[in-house]
């Protein structure tokens, strides 16, 4: 807070931007009130109580503190834009739960609220079969909100934003091999919204057409296309139906794939989206895990139907960092926890709203170490890596180490913190994994996901942390607590 | 590679002689195996009329793997010999972790061993300390192997020049060093109460940051004096063997180029010593002088990746073990004994994120990763961390492989960790006193696999597997 006056620091723009972030949330809040009314459920006043909240806050930091802001901002300011809406919103945005009293605990609440923005899908909440309908819908909103992220709606929204806005967009949207559908960035935004969208409404009428109810729908639609990974119901998705079940494999595939690949498949241009090498892998890692798990089920004495819509279901579920999951009858097999385990480490495509490492950086890392071996045996040879024919520069590797690096180290940190906490070592590194590449619920030998209300108040910081540093790709939340940001 | 299997059987021969010494029963094997695998040393010698200029960057990567694996294959001659260990898994499994400085170990009771055979594990150990050193230091920098690059870089002075002469030169300076610093702590081991065959083949495993003991229950029943000089052999394993070579030289100017990486090493191990004393002494009813031994001799052990064993570490605080096995794959400082990834380059891969971090922040800015205050070649970052990744995705890999073999999740690992960095013991079963006996017969292999990888630093080992490796 230092700084925040300076000349050189344009911290007003930064608390007008969180004014209207606020505002923006009291708006779509008004959706589950409209629906609490409807339904009657009981919830009404606690979200009317939180929209007043908001609003009050927002006007404050809006009009008040952001009063006279200038538009005029660079790197500095697009970091310290991105970390300061990413926790502050979610927090705020946590009060219905608290007001309702879903959760009474103010800490669960900001839990949840944050499993929700970042599109995690770890829930606190016990007994979600006695919680308010418009309630489960707000929990299914975050996760629409937070899959395309809060800058990304600002700049949406805010079209007085045009110098940096790159800045603002890479910082918070994990562009590893930008694919930008237009040269401008707010009509690229504009276009990704508009995908993002058209196929929520789509995965929610084909929802609606295969019988489930509205509530259900609405809460699929919004938490699957956000790689979320929200279920209305407490045992997620085994209850469903098998044809909704293919539906949500379908959408959470979808919503793995960069959205300017959705694009193309909406404007009906097929070949560029097998142009595109990372798609080809990130489909070629799916088949390959999903049949290796079905041999292994099969194996087991699981009949070959049940357990290849089974392991494709799950596949698709970590690997699009999801969450979702379909218990599995008990004593199924021991494997399939570190089998999906291991393929938490893989995350989606580069672009979409997936978490985890991102399928894009695996390439170039093995195609990097690939080269390096040649070279130790041929010194003179040349050995450029190369991503869909474009080389990629040495500069954006070395990036991509280095958020490998802090990734395991926050993991490690993580799992040490929940260690203390008196969890086992396997637990404590499968929870933080989880929730690191914004999976959410971690499949244990019972298949059944943890109970997140029973960690001590410790675990849950770390485990909310651990979220929004996956979320944000580590750099934007690391860069504003580093001495050398407020360096000079 | 003839050469060095008649060396093995001169060393066996010396196992016999301390054999016949002690006039136990592993006296007569132990010659047997020393004859046979000095007639086949002898005879591969004659075989191959290979000059040794012949050497190229190819032969040298099959060489230094090969090395590792035969001496092993033969070292295990003495165990069928005596009848101590009838499966050879499990004498591969053994000697691979003699001769890459490990100290894990398959055998549940040590202590019925001949002594002659327990004078081989130890000396197995100190044989590969030299061998890594002699590989590192001096012979793989004048081949220009990159994946070593980082040594050559490291060291000072004299030791860059390619020439034959001042490679043997330097090796001859090593190998004294070794020898001196052995001689040391042998000289103060026997000053306290140990008799003389205990005190060698523990400063044997100790100085080459092995961790064999002769006893089950490792080093925890030792004198106190003991303990500590051990701590101490186990610090001195942990650093770059050419430091003790230029300080005793004085040559003070040389030595400053590897001042940051000693003070990182020297500090961490005492901070990290310091907080588990706290630790232990909060939570396991130790009283304060002895949570400090255990904690100080324990921490020795785990930042040279020595691998012995001061107390039922498995009943220590889980965290506690999970810094252990952090700061295992750390390593000690690159030129020594130890095994991990080598405090050098941690510091390298810590200050290029930082680099990174503060380049996306002022993008214009131009600041280079200093090691010593002299800015490291982008070669070289890049070198470190490709090796990073190859060993996290080993890593990975051999714990995939061990739990789909029935091992359980911690004990993988602890296993896979202690295996690949050289420090012995892992978690749960076979950390503490335990061993790895009840292994499956396919992890044994894994572990023993990982831990040649790790002794080389697994890029040489996986050259080897590359296709285009075997194409002309």
């Amino acid at each position: 807070m230092l700084h925040f006056h300076t000349r050189i620091f344009n911290g007003k723009l930064v608390a007008r931007l969180l004014g209207v972030m606020l505002l923006v949330m009291a708006g779509f809040m008004v959706f589950p009130a409209i629906l609490s009314f409807c339904y009657n459920d009981g919830a009404l006043h606690g979200f009317l109580q939180s929209i007043a909240t908001m609003i009050i806050l927002g006007v404050f930091f809006r009009n008040i503190v952001g009063r006279s802001a200038s538009y005029e901002f660079h790197e500095k300011e697009s970091f310290w834009i991105t970390g300061v809406v990413w926790i502050v919103v979610p927090i705020v945005c946590a009060l219905p739960y608290w007001h309702v009293g879903v959760l009474p605990h103010f800490i669960d609440a900001v839990f949840e609220s944050f499993s929700g923005f970042t599109s995690t899908g770890s829930t606190i909440i016990r007994h979600l079969d006695r919680v308010p309908k418009s309630v489960l819908v707000w929990r299914s909103l975050t996760q629409w909100i937070g899959g395309m992220g809060f800058i990304m709606l600002a700049i949406a929204f805010f079209r007085k934003l045009k110098v940096g806005t790159l800045h603002l967009y890479s910082a918070e949207f994990s562009g590893t091999i930008q694919q930008k559908i237009h040269p401008r960035i707010s009509t690229t935004v504009s276009r990704m919204w508009y995908v993002y969208v058209v196929f929520t409404v789509l995965m929610f009428v084909v929802l609606m057409l295969l019988g489930n109810d509205f509530v259900d729908s609405v809460c699929l639609s919004f938490s699957t296309i956000s790689t979320g990974g929200f279920s209305p119901r407490p045992d997620s998705i085994t209850s469903f139906s098998e044809y909704t079940q293919l539906a949500v494999t379908v959408f959470m595939f979808l919503a793995g794939t960069n959205i300017s690949l959705l694009y193309y498949l909406l404007l009906c241009r097929p070949r560029m989206i097998w142009k595109s090498e990372e798609f080809r892998t990130y489909l070629f890692v799916i088949l390959v895990a999903s049949v290796l798990l079905t041999l292994m089920l099969f194996g087991q004495g699981v009949d070959v139907g049940k357990s290849a819509e089974y392991s494709l279901f799950q596949v698709v579920s970590t690997i699009s960092t999801s969450g979702y999951y379909i218990s599995m009858p008990q004593g199924w097999m021991k494997v399939i926890p570190l089998f999906l385990f291991m393929l938490m480490f893989f995350g989606a495509c580069s672009g979409s709203t997936g978490g985890g490492i991102k399928m894009a950086r695996i390439m170039i890392l093995f195609k990097y170490v690939r080269n390096q071996f040649v070279i130790m045996l041929h010194p003179r040879a040349v050995a450029p890596v190369k991503i869909d024919g474009k080389v990629i520069k040495m500069d954006y590797i070395n990036k991509i180490f280095a958020f490998l690096f802090m990734y395991f180290i926050f993991m490690v940190s993580g799992a040490f913190v929940l260690m203390c906490c008196g969890f086992g070592l396997a637990d404590s590194m499968a929870v933080v994994s989880a929730n690191i590449a914004n999976i959410g619920p971690v499949i244990d030998t019972m298949g059944a996901s943890w109970c997140y209300a029973d960690f001590p108040l410790a675990a849950k910081v770390t485990i909310i942390v651990e979220m929004l540093m996956g979320r944000l790709e580590i750099f934007a939340i690391i860069a504003i607590f580093s001495p050398s940001y407020w360096r000079r | 590679m003839g050469l060095l299997l008649v060396g093995e059987g001169a060393l066996m021969l010396v196992c016999s002689a301390i054999g016949f010494f002690y006039s136990d029963e592993g006296a007569l094997p132990f010659l047997f195996s020393a004859l046979f695998t000095m007639a086949v040393g002898a005879l591969s010698l004659m075989g191959s009329p290979l000059k040794k200029e012949d050497i190229d960057k190819r032969m040298a990567y099959l060489v230094v793997t090969s090395v590792w694996v035969v001496m092993s294959l033969f070292g295990t001659l003495p165990f069928f010999a005596t009848g101590a260990i009838s499966n050879f898994t499990d004498a591969f499994f053994e000697m691979m972790s003699g001769f890459t400085t490990t100290g894990a170990t398959i055998l549940e009771d040590v202590e019925v061993l001949p002594k002659s055979l327990l004078f081989w594990r130890s000396l197995s150990q100190w044989i590969g300390g030299v061998g890594i050193i002699m590989i590192v230091l001096a012979i793989v920098p004048s081949l220009g192997i990159n994946s070593y690059s980082l040594y050559s870089a490291e060291l000072a002075g004299p030791l860059k020049s390619k020439t034959h002469t001042s490679v043997s030169a330097t090796v001859r300076n090593l190998c004294v060093t070794y020898l001196v610093l052995t001689l040391i702590v042998f000289t103060l081991l026997c000053c306290g109460d140990m008799d003389f065959f205990s005190a060698i083949t523990h400063t044997f495993s100790g100085i080459s940051s092995g961790g064999f003991s002769i006893y089950n229950s490792s080093i925890s029943q030792l004198s106190a004096y003991s303990q500590y000089v051990l701590a101490a052999a186990m610090w001195l394993s942990g650093i770059n063997l050419t430091l003790f070579y230029l300080f005793v030289r004085v040559r003070f100017n040389d030595l400053r180029s590897s001042l940051e990486q000693f003070f990182s090493y020297t500090f961490v191990f005492i901070i990290l010593a310091l907080v588990v004393t706290a630790v232990l002494n909060q939570t396991m009813d130790y009283d304060l002088s002895k949570s400090l031994r255990l904690a100080f001799v324990q921490t020795a052990s785990v930042v040279s990746t020595c691998g012995y064993v001061v107390d039922d570490t498995t009943q220590w605080l889980l965290p506690v073990n999970f810094l252990f096995l952090l700061f295992c794959l750390r390593g000690g400082m690159a030129g020594s004994t130890s095994g991990g990834l080598k405090v050098m380059r941690v510091l390298i891969l810590e200050k290029n994120v930082r680099n990174v971090m503060r380049n996306r922040l002022h993008p214009s800015a131009v600041n280079p990763v200093r090691l010593n205050s002299k800015p490291v070649a982008s070669d070289v970052i890049y070198n470190v961390t490709t090796l990073f990744f190859v060993y996290c995705f080993t890593v990975v890999v051999a714990l995939f492989l061990l739990i789909m073999d029935g091992v359980s999740t911690t004990e993988s690992l602890g296993a896979v960790v202690g295996a690949i960095t050289g420090y012995g013991p892992g978690l749960a079963e076979c950390g503490g006193f335990g061993n790895y006996a009840h292994f499956p017969t396919f992890s044994k292999w894994v572990l023993a696999f990982c831990m040649l990888a790790g002794r080389l630093e697994c890029i040489t080992v996986y050259m080897l597997l590359l296709p285009r490796f075997w194409k002309r």
